[in-house]
């Protein structure tokens, strides 16, 4: 009952924010191609004086072209977005920590017409995060754990890099989006039955995207802002003397349409539903190594898009202090 | 020990991701756009990327083209831009221009280019035979003042669609030779030529066509998805307005210059006397100058009913949408074609900021 009265108050407040500061309520189709910021962002609770970090390496394939939710048979156009991520977290004490995300970003953009291949790539620092985070419940403790926590996205990433030529590329290819964003997120997990390997999961990150004030020169851009929802089940198990820790997580994101100058741009925004059956191998006491594959399911975007195809993230985990011997993490793209 | 492995290949997987033969175009490195300035005719910084990419909108070469009756995805009010050459009529409708932007076609010999870009509204007939040579134009993915740059594939030099002429590459500086294209329709343009043959929507691709892809685009007149160097407020943003470049002046014709019948407007532009008609109701407005081929300078009137004719004269010739006469003593002859296009007020403002307006003081 503790805990449904925080998702329930956490829900309430997360709507709140995207409501009361988005009209109109849109969000980022970038991100579909775009830089995994707030999917990654936050550790699981950890004890006081612990410092968690995980680097990880996050491919985005995009070759899927839409309308709505009609797939269009192209094989002309393919994008991909390859990030290095680096996270690390703190916890000052049991009830709060600190965590923050870097990125480094490779986009690419390939179109192939009459067997010609025309290619335009780009890379440099991506945007990052910082949040501050409240241990409401913890796991060692109850069972349960709460974790609830907010803040700014930083544009550390440039938003005008330019073609070989010199032309200013668009955002979407942009390591950053030039704009300070807010980032608000919920952690929910509970240990299943008997089993305290076992844990459900559920995880909720809003992110109100502010404006790019200096687009193309003379023009402002805006991400629309977006909600993602992963509900997952993960367990430990045990083959010969190592410790693997299957999941299957349920991603939902909604984006809104991006604003140019004010102005609702088509093409932009959608729902998206993908499944994420991940595996990590605790490889010493300390330290994890996952792969989660990131499966499409269902989507349906705003007007035509290329819409990913597939993605993977590789990452390894490694926690300077004592860690929870019982947890079981169900990693997050 | 096992720990320090899995560091190790997790790091040498990321650093190959930046070890790959094709450098990365822009990088960390600042703009170059200074140092290649000096191989564009036109404004690097106003030269922006449109996001899709080269051949990303994939223009269509000799597309199949069906007949009229057949045509079930049009309804009368879709606009389509038609061309005839001889007595061949050819419709290339808006549904499939916003979609592919350039259509590569060869109509009873003459190989001719219909560009069209859908951010500036404007439609226009390239000829694809440049210097000789007969080439293909394909979609840069580049906008300069939110208007098309196509390339041509026989040199991969980019043009300007709204300027006319080659701003960057081997051809630079080389000027485009239009055709008359007729904007209108696709119930004016059956009206006019029933026989007429339109692209059919088997393209090759898979798009939906009946689609407008830019949904409320041509109708929010505050809406440019690209930064453009100049606006003039005299006329909303999107109007359809026809615009007559001549002699390094440029004058703009609104539908509201038109009545529901064919209005003929005989007009003079730097000299140069012109002659414009065209219908509100039935969406079109065309221009020539004023002179069959000797020099003569007749006084058109309209005549209504008869379409494709839109005009006669004081010698009795009858003249269609395409200054074609096609009966009287001239019959045969064709007044001298003039650059003049539909398109978007906005476009013209910004490519031509000292444009008059017809019929403004």
């Amino acid at each position: 009952m503790v805990i449904m009265r925080y998702i329930l108050r956490y829900l309430v407040l997360s709507a709140g924010v995207l409501i009361s500061g988005t009209l109109p309520a849109y969000s980022q189709t970038c991100c579909s191609g775009g830089v995994p910021l707030s999917g990654n962002i936050g550790f699981e609770g950890a004890r006081r004086g612990t410092l968690q970090m995980e680097v990880s390496y996050d491919l985005n394939y995009l070759a899927t072209l839409k309308t709505g939710a009609e797939i269009y048979e192209d094989g002309t156009r393919q994008r991909t977005t390859q990030s290095l991520l680096l996270k690390a977290g703190y916890s000052i004490n049991d009830w709060f920590a600190i965590d923050a995300l870097f990125s480094y970003v490779f986009q690419e953009r390939k179109i192939t017409f009459d067997e010609e291949i025309n290619q335009v790539r780009t890379s440099g620092l991506g945007d990052a995060v910082l949040m501050a985070k409240f241990i409401l419940l913890s796991m060692a403790e109850t069972g349960s754990e709460v974790q609830l926590g907010i803040g700014p996205k930083l544009p550390l990433g440039r938003s005008d890099l330019t073609n070989n030529q010199g032309i200013t590329l668009n955002a979407d290819l942009q390591p950053g989006s030039g704009s300070w964003d807010a980032i608000s997120w919920g952690y929910f997990a509970r240990q299943l039955g008997r089993r305290p390997t076992m844990v459900a999961s559920l995880r909720v990150v809003g992110r109100l995207n502010g404006v790019n004030k200096d687009y193309l020169g003379s023009q402002t851009y805006k991400f629309g802002n977006s909600v993602q929802l992963y509900a997952g089940i993960g367990d430990q198990l045990v083959w010969g003397n190592q410790v693997f820790a299957p999941s299957l997580s349920i991603r939902y994101r909604y984006a809104g349409g991006d604003q140019i100058s004010g102005q609702l741009l088509e093409n932009t925004g959608g729902q998206w539903i993908n499944i994420l059956p991940a595996l990590s191998w605790h490889v010493g006491p300390n330290s994890i190594l996952h792969v989660i594959p990131e499966i499409p399911l269902y989507s349906q975007v705003g007007g035509t898009q290329l819409t990913p195809s597939f993605r993977l993230q590789i990452g390894f985990y490694h926690s300077f202090g004592r860690i929870n011997k019982n947890k079981s993490k169900i990693y997050q793209l | 020990m096992k720990q320090n492995l899995l560091v190790g290949v997790l790091c040498s997987t990321m650093l190959l991701q930046g070890c790959e033969d094709e450098p990365f175009s822009s990088g960390n490195s600042s703009s170059s756009g200074s140092k290649n300035q000096e191989s564009w005719a036109i404004p690097l910084d106003e030269v922006f990327d449109g996001g899709p990419g080269k051949d990303g909108i994939p223009a269509l070469t000799e597309p199949e083209s069906i007949p009229a009756g057949d045509a079930d995805y049009l309804s009368d009010e879709d606009l389509v831009i038609g061309f005839v050459v001889g007595d061949e009529a050819r419709a290339y409708p808006h549904h499939i221009l916003d979609w592919h932007e350039i259509i590569n076609d060869h109509v009873t010999g003459v190989n001719i280019s219909v560009t069209y870009c859908p951010l500036t509204g404007t439609g226009i007939g390239w000829n694809r035979e440049v210097n000789g040579t007969v080439t293909t134009f394909g979609v840069s993915g580049l906008l300069y003042n939110s208007n098309l740059i196509p390339y041509d594939r026989s040199t991969n030099s980019n043009w300007s669609q709204i300027r006319l002429d080659c701003v960057n590459g081997e051809l630079k500086g080389t000027e485009v030779e239009t055709f008359p294209l007729v904007e209108t329709t696709w119930k004016t343009w059956k009206e006019m030529y029933p026989s007429t043959r339109v692209v059919s929507t088997n393209t090759g691709y898979n798009r939906s066509y009946g689609r407008y892809p830019y949904g409320g685009y041509r109708t929010e007149h505050d809406l440019l998805i690209f930064p453009v160097s100049n606006m003039d407020d005299r006329l909303p943003n999107k109007e359809r307005v026809h615009g007559i470049l001549f002699q390094g002046s440029v004058r703009i014709y609104t539908f509201k210059d038109f009545g529901d019948g064919v209005t003929v407007i005989n007009d003079n532009l730097q000299g140069g006397n012109v002659v414009v008609t065209g219908s509100e109701k039935d969406n079109f407005i065309v221009s020539f100058l004023n002179d069959p081929g000797d020099g003569t300078t007749l006084s058109f009137s309209p005549v209504e009913d008869r379409y494709p004719i839109v005009m006669t004269d004081e010698e009795g010739n009858m003249w269609d949408v395409f200054g074609r006469a096609v009966t009287g003593p001239r019959t045969g002859s064709q007044l001298r074609p003039i650059s003049s296009f539909m398109g978007y007020w906005f476009s013209f403002a910004t490519f031509y900021p000292d444009l008059s307006i017809y019929g403004d003081s």
